[in-house]
């Protein structure tokens, strides 16, 4: 998938691998290659900057913890940050179908 | 030893001057512990640690563009931390000024202001003690500005390092090395300190040593240090990743 695409979703992606476990940067871009299965291979230094951004929305929240001698910031989805997705999840639906819709000329 | 991550941090952390110190500290640290992991995948994977350290930088891109992607600080965010602070730092007081009148009695009793309380005996028992037994000849109510002044300042201080510790988590660095929440408690205690000191002086009409000079010179150093204090905790209120 194009840049310029997964940029437009890559809040959506990255409230989404949170979603389940909290999780460091690092793990957050493995699970997103890993579940697309390697289609989403995300712009490592775009990341943490999103991440920054989404917490600084108060959708995601952060807090240090150690492992293997080095501090990780680990972040996880807050209350409003699972509406968000749930919000952007349902917008991502009926536009896709849209997309599918138009494309494959259904009615 | 110069490795391409060590140079790769030195130059992003060039490019995020702009930050406040705590906040270039977290993105670095939090960057670091990226590259290092993906240095150690690709050295496990058969490559040498030079040029898995290389190949790790390549791919998380130019220091300058990844620096500027970062959000500002919003001044609202800023501005709201400022009011809880102050709104903590009154409200502490209040609830401290109000525990305190509790034993209130006994300021009133050693400037001769109303009828002797339990808590006023309390104190005149406290004040033979001190002032008869083992400093001897200190016998006006200072002892008594003093105990209140420091009772103030403890359980003032205290509350207010509880409330911090209740709202830690949403406005401030819960970044438990980092100095800043220290910045908070001990900029909200020292405030505490000079309010209680001055409010009871204003309160009494006396000073703490008896002598105009002799007071200046015991609350100038003090004023000063929480003066210090105070601009080295708005200095780092900055600098602290917005959550709000």
């Amino acid at each position: 998938m194009g840049h310029e695409q997964l940029k437009g979703n890559l809040d959506m992606l990255l409230l989404a691998v949170v979603a389940d476990e909290p999780a460091h940067g690092y793990s957050i871009i493995a699970r997103v290659r890993e579940r697309s299965g390697g289609v989403f291979d995300l712009k490592e230094g775009s990341v943490y900057p999103a991440l920054h951004q989404l917490e600084s929305r108060g959708l995601l929240r952060s807090s240090w913890s150690a492992a293997d001698g080095r501090r990780r910031r680990v972040y996880e989805l807050t209350r409003r940050g699972r509406t968000a997705l749930r919000e952007q999840v349902e917008d991502w639906r009926v536009y896709s179908s849209a997309i599918a819709t138009v494309t494959e000329g259904r009615p | 030893v110069t490795t391409p991550i060590a140079e790769f941090l030195r130059a992003l952390d060039r490019d995020l001057r702009a930050e406040r110190r705590l906040r270039r500290a977290r993105i670095i640290t939090e960057v670091r512990d990226h590259l290092t992991s993906t240095a150690d995948d690709l050295e496990r994977s058969g490559l040498p640690r030079v040029d898995a350290e290389r190949l790790a930088v390549e791919r998380f891109g130019e220091p300058g563009d990844i620096a500027g992607r970062f959000p500002s600080r919003t001044v609202r965010a800023t501005l709201v931390e400022s009011y809880v602070y102050a709104g903590l730092l009154v409200g502490s007081l209040l609830a401290a000024w109000g525990v305190i009148g509790l034993v209130g009695g006994a300021l009133s009793e050693a400037v001769g202001r109303s009828r002797p309380t339990p808590s006023a005996r309390i104190w005149r028992s406290c004040d033979r003690i001190v002032n008869d037994e083992c400093v001897g000849g200190f016998t006006d109510h200072r002892v008594a500005l003093w105990i209140v002044s420091g009772g103030l300042l403890l359980v003032g201080g205290l509350l207010f390092v509880a409330v911090h510790w209740l709202l830690r988590r949403r406005f401030v660095d819960d970044d438990p090395g980092s100095l800043t929440a220290w910045w908070f408690d001990i900029a909200g205690i020292s405030t505490f300190g000079l309010i209680a000191v001055g409010l009871l002086v204003v309160g009494t009409g006396q000073t703490l040593t008896g002598d105009g000079t002799a007071w200046l010179s015991l609350s100038l150093p003090g004023g000063l240090l929480s003066l210090a204090v105070c601009l080295l905790f708005v200095r780092d209120l900055n600098s602290r990743s917005a959550t709000v």
